[in-house]
């Protein structure tokens, strides 16, 4: 907690009525689905490859977590109180403190997110003996693909400085990530946050989907950070 | 054999290595959508004595008879024993006769009567000592029998199985009507070659031997051409109420009812194993008529289990509970973060998380064992006052989520069988009953099973001549939503008491099945319509007599699920066919 940054963001959302909906609307639709869905699938026949309750409940958790995540980044939801990297330029941070005080917060913010839902998640698992280390392993990677695309918003925050032109470039990612990687070679397929889900629910994460997004999410931190010390410098 | 009918296995055991609880596995394939793989595993526990032959006995369905069943036996959780048996196609047939005779040939034209019927020659020792294991048995043949060769529990099974509905026929060899001749004429004479527990059953008594110059009365009565000689014949001097064929003015075949029963035996005074008969070209009607038509199942399993299946719904309470736990964590989170919008308070509310990752999977808990449910319906059908009852219980376990279910029938006398081919499945028979566990996954459908056996009941109902009273004995058991059933009309009684009642019953009564106003909703309506519209109904309700049908309070259920947090539904409907008097 040494990152005034990080301190400052979470000292924010945690104040804020907005993320206080967020959350509401989260815990709320995880909350539906989970009660919902409580009726046995009877109706299924023996054997079927649907995917189960619990996987549809993560598949709700990575969509909202990933918008969250992002959009709070990309000043597309305005936390109040929260300071967008931009404007930290001029206040006497350097560009790293900037930017891993960015990252981290929502980091935490996600995980946090994640452990609200855990209970709801295992009520889910429990109910039908799903284990639970292959539900861990999915909230891992859950949490490296929400924040790799919640770093490309913190990129986007910084690279636009038009609303219009940040949000509209954020949703063409949202799309190109969450429709787009559905149009890719089998092999590549699981770099679909849906996709990587519901394998990593089944026990097996995909490798290459955690290093892709733990790698976008690293790559546009270095560009962030690249581009907030030449604003600096400007 | 039959398919999909339970048969006793007797497995005689060789002196085992090691005493200690030990147990018989018998592993038997089944038909299933899954080929090669469906087994169900029957286990016989036992205590086994090192260097002792043991003789241990178990009913085993064979539903798949191209791959042979597989018995181990298993001492003390390892194995020392371990074999296959295959079942030959020859022996598998659409309808049974069964013949205990020393002479293990004769009947094999009856290949060529309708229905692919098999026969099997056996001695006294491989009858079976429960009478549900004559199921597959469309016809008895008793020629040579020594009457101490059966143990009390044989003859109990025997007696009872004809009560119930079984076949019977017994064969007076004129040699053992010889031995009986020093009796003849007594009033008490009974058949050559049963126990004397069984001599009640009998249609007839065994008189003298007599040489008959010709048989081709028979010849005349069921046709086909009989060789000339004469027939030696023990002649019956059949019972009140029995019918009987006479040759020369001989009764030579005597049948009826097995006194109280609904059974049919019939004895022969001639040995058809032996010339002329045994060349005669017309004996297959004979067997034709021994044998009978093939009864039609009063008790459609398949169709109540399905509606058993469709009758489980969730128990509302679980919805309630689940939905209650949800609304309060959700609210007590968001209240704790609104009361206090801080990094404490957000760190506060993981403690509501903790609480809540310790609660769930408890209420979890909960929620699977109220979801798993048993239904069951018994048909319980009394034997024409003999005392007991047939009692079919057909059950469906679900286990909505998925899971391991233990399922318990009780008494032991009931024998319990899945109604389906199941992998996984393990049928344990122990002394109080049997127990079938298994796995049912998520979705998969509710898994039916059977169990058939006998209780003690006596009931009655006997309807006048002129058909306007009614008289019902229910003993100690009283009865709702009774009625009158018979082809498609019912008559309605409402609640009956127990012990005797008698009922007026009006003419204009009657009315049409259809038309009876109950409500479909009605879980067990819609079981007793299974009952009296499936496949099974005819006949029920195409009898010479109308039937009456009640549901019955008191009677103990068959079947019970382990662990299950909701009662169940359960259903016993009593049926029973009027005498006229």
């Amino acid at each position: 907690m040494g990152n005034p940054v990080l301190r400052g963001d979470l000292r924010a959302r945690s104040r804020s009525p907005k993320v206080w909906v967020l959350e509401a609307v989260y815990l709320g639709v995880l909350g539906a689905l989970v009660f919902l869905g409580l009726p046995p699938e009877l109706g299924r026949l023996a054997g079927s490859r649907d995917p189960s309750l619990s996987v549809a409940v993560l598949w709700v958790q990575i969509v909202l977590l990933t918008y969250y995540a992002s959009a709070c980044l990309a000043q597309e939801i305005l936390v109040e109180g929260e300071k967008a990297a931009v404007d930290l330029v001029f206040a006497p941070f350097p560009a790293a403190v900037i930017v891993g005080g960015k990252s981290l917060s929502s980091l935490v913010t996600i995980l946090y997110w994640l452990l609200l839902g855990a209970p709801l998640l295992v009520l889910t698992a429990a109910i039908r003996q799903i284990p639970i280390g292959s539900l861990l392993s999915a909230a891992g990677l859950i949490a490296v693909v929400a924040w790799g695309i919640g770093q490309m918003g913190l990129l986007y925050s910084v690279l636009f400085e038009a609303e219009f032109s940040r949000t509209v470039a954020h949703w063409m990612t949202l799309l190109a990530i969450f429709a787009g990687t559905t149009l890719l070679p089998s092999s590549l397929r699981s770099l679909n946050p849906v996709e990587a889900t519901t394998a990593a629910a089944g026990g097996f994460p995909p490798a290459i989907a955690v290093a892709a997004y733990a790698g976008l999410g690293a790559f546009c931190g270095l560009w962030t950070w690249g581009r907030l010390r030449r604003l600096a410098a400007a | 054999m039959k398919i999909g009918v339970p048969l006793p296995l007797e497995v005689v055991l060789p002196p085992l290595p090691a005493s200690g609880p030990a147990e018989m596995v018998v592993d038997a394939p089944a038909l299933g959508p899954q080929a090669g793989q469906v087994v169900t595993t029957t286990a016989v526990p036992f205590e086994s004595v090192a260097d002792t032959v043991r003789v241990v006995e178990a009913p085993v369905v064979i539903s798949d008879p191209r791959r042979p069943l597989k018995v181990r036996v298993t001492v003390r959780g390892q194995q020392v024993l371990g074999t296959s048996a295959a079942v030959s196609p020859e022996h598998v047939g659409g309808r049974l006769v069964v013949a205990v005779s020393d002479d293990p040939t004769g009947l094999a034209a009856l290949h060529r009567l309708p229905g692919r019927v098999a026969v099997a020659y056996v001695t006294a020792e491989a009858l079976p000592r429960r009478w549900q294991e004559y199921a597959a048995v469309d016809l008895l043949v008793i020629r040579d029998l020594d009457p101490a060769a059966l143990d009390a529990a044989q003859q109990q099974a025997l007696l009872r199985w004809v009560r119930l509905g079984g076949r019977l026929l017994v064969v007076a060899r004129s040699a053992a009507a010889a031995q009986s001749a020093e009796t003849a004429g007594s009033p008490g004479g009974r058949g050559p070659a049963l126990p004397a527990a069984l001599d009640p059953l009998l249609p007839a008594d065994v008189g003298p031997v007599r040489a008959l110059p010709s048989a081709a009365g028979l010849a005349g009565h069921y046709g086909g051409t009989m060789p000339s000689g004469p027939l030696t014949v023990a002649t019956l001097r059949p019972r009140a109420g029995a019918g009987h064929v006479d040759l020369s003015g001989v009764p030579v075949i005597a049948s009826a009812g097995p006194g109280p029963g609904v059974g049919q035996v019939i004895i022969w005074g001639f040995d058809p194993w032996r010339p002329p008969l045994a060349e005669w070209s017309g004996r297959l009607r004979l067997w034709e008529e021994a044998l009978g038509s093939e009864p039609a199942p009063r008790v459609d399993a398949e169709g109540l289990a399905a509606r058993l299946a469709a009758g489980t719904p969730l128990d509302p309470a679980v919805h309630a509970q689940v939905l209650g736990a949800i609304l309060l964590y959700v609210a007590l989170l968001l209240g704790l973060r609104r009361w206090k919008p801080t990094v404490a308070g957000a760190a506060a509310a993981l403690l509501i998380v903790l609480a809540a990752l310790g609660a769930f999977p408890v209420l979890a808990g909960m929620v699977r064992d109220r979801s798993a449910t048993l239904a069951q319906v018994t048909i319980i059908e009394p034997g024409g006052g003999a005392g007991s009852a047939r009692a079919t219980t057909v059950a469906a376990v679900a286990v909505p989520y998925g899971g391991r279910y233990r399922v318990t029938a009780a008494p032991a006398e009931m024998l319990a069988e899945p109604l389906t081919p199941a992998s996984d499945l393990r049928v344990v028979l122990g002394r109080a009953g049997s127990e079938l566990t298994g796995v049912l996954r998520s979705g998969d459908p509710p898994r039916p099973f059977l169990a058939v056996g006998a209780i003690p009941l006596s009931a009655s109902a006997v309807l006048s001549r002129d058909g306007r009273s009614l008289a019902v004995d229910l003993g100690p058991l009283r009865a709702s939503r009774v009625e009158l059933r018979w082809r498609d009309r019912l008559y309605p009684l409402a609640d009956l008491p127990a012990g005797r009642t008698l009922r007026d019953l009006r003419p204009d009564g009657w009315i049409a099945a259809a038309s009876d106003g109950r409500p479909s909703s009605d879980w067990s309506a819609r079981v007793r319509d299974v009952i009296f519209e499936g496949a099974g109904a005819d006949a029920i309700l195409k009898g010479a007599t109308p039937v009456l049908a009640g549901e019955l309070d008191g009677i103990a259920p068959v079947f019970t699920l382990g662990g299950a947090g909701a009662p169940g539904q359960r259903l016993t409907v009593l049926l029973v066919p009027l005498e006229r008097r």
